[in-house]
């Protein structure tokens, strides 16, 4: 056979077209959608540890703020309450950049 | 099932609601089944790889920004999942790599095997599993799926002309291993 024959483009899609490999459609769909549901609860746990773990985190970051700023508003010329405010806005920054960080690792949309 | 159709069920699954994958799963599954065991080669390989891609697109479904047809970037999750799966297990390399195909000259005259026997037939389906993993995912979506070049080299993330080159010498290889099998 001479060896500069190329097999044609037409007979090469007829023999791949010809391969067939039996498979069952209704049982893998029913496999992967298993696991996509198994992964929606996973999800939807995450969106949870998301929702609460911010206001737990709050919660001890705003105390603690706040002590530190009675503790410092006696050593500076801010009033307390300033202390405080200035404190807050920091903290709450502080929170947004948190929610969004765990956003991005757990692949949830903001 | 429409482009339109397939746009709808995607919000529905962004906005929670899982099961309107099915019907993106049910669409999908053959095709997607038949591209990757053409590329691994295994059967129970392909199934676990096909439950592995349809998981991957549904968790990323977020980041598809439909500036694609939806089946394109499935096919691209598939492409690349079934390849890193055949690099990772080092499949054997193919016999003869692609030095004897290139060495040939390209000639305007190249006379094409537009009928074959029933030997040269098997010895083709034969010689189909010895290309390389990224040759056989090109077969099989051009020959197989039917897809036209462009959208080959966009799922390769390859050029439309690189794609036909590399179908060109794809063929012209066979051709050679046929006819040394003979």
């Amino acid at each position: 056979m001479d060896q500069r024959k190329t097999i044609s483009d037409s007979e090469l899609r007829r023999v791949v077209q010809s391969r067939k490999q039996p498979f069952e459609p209704a049982f893998m769909t029913e496999k992967i959608m298993r696991e996509v549901r198994r992964e929606q609860e996973r999800m939807l746990r995450r969106e949870r540890r998301l929702f609460f773990a911010p206001v737990v985190v709050a919660t001890v970051v705003l105390l603690a703020l706040g002590a530190y700023a009675m503790v410092h508003s006696s050593q500076t010329e801010l009033t307390p309450r300033d202390e405080m405010a200035s404190m807050l806005l920091v903290g709450f920054y502080l929170l947004y950049e948190l929610q969004r960080w765990l956003c991005k690792k757990w692949n949830i949309p903001e | 099932m429409t482009h339109h159709d397939e746009q709808r069920l995607i919000r529905k699954v962004l906005e929670g609601n899982a099961e309107a994958f099915a019907p993106l799963v049910e669409r999908y599954s053959r095709p997607i089944f038949a591209l990757v065991v053409g590329i691994v080669g295994r059967r129970e390989e392909a199934e676990e790889l096909t439950q592995d891609i349809f998981l991957k697109a549904y968790m990323n479904l977020s980041s598809f920004r439909g500036r694609s047809a939806f089946s394109t970037w499935l096919y691209r999750i598939a492409c690349n999942e079934a390849l890193s799966a055949v690099r990772k297990r080092r499949k054997r390399l193919s016999l003869f790599d692609f030095s004897p195909a290139e060495r040939l000259p390209d000639s305007p005259d190249e006379e094409e095997l537009t009928v074959l026997t029933e030997a040269q037939e098997e010895a083709l389906l034969a010689a189909l599993d010895r290309l390389a993993p990224d040759e056989r995912a090109l077969v099989q979506l051009h020959y197989y799926e039917n897809r036209p070049l462009c959208e080959c080299g966009e799922i390769l993330s390859i050029s439309e002309s690189n794609a036909k080159v590399r179908l060109h010498r794809i063929r012209k290889k066979l051709g050679l291993w046929i006819s040394e099998k003979q």
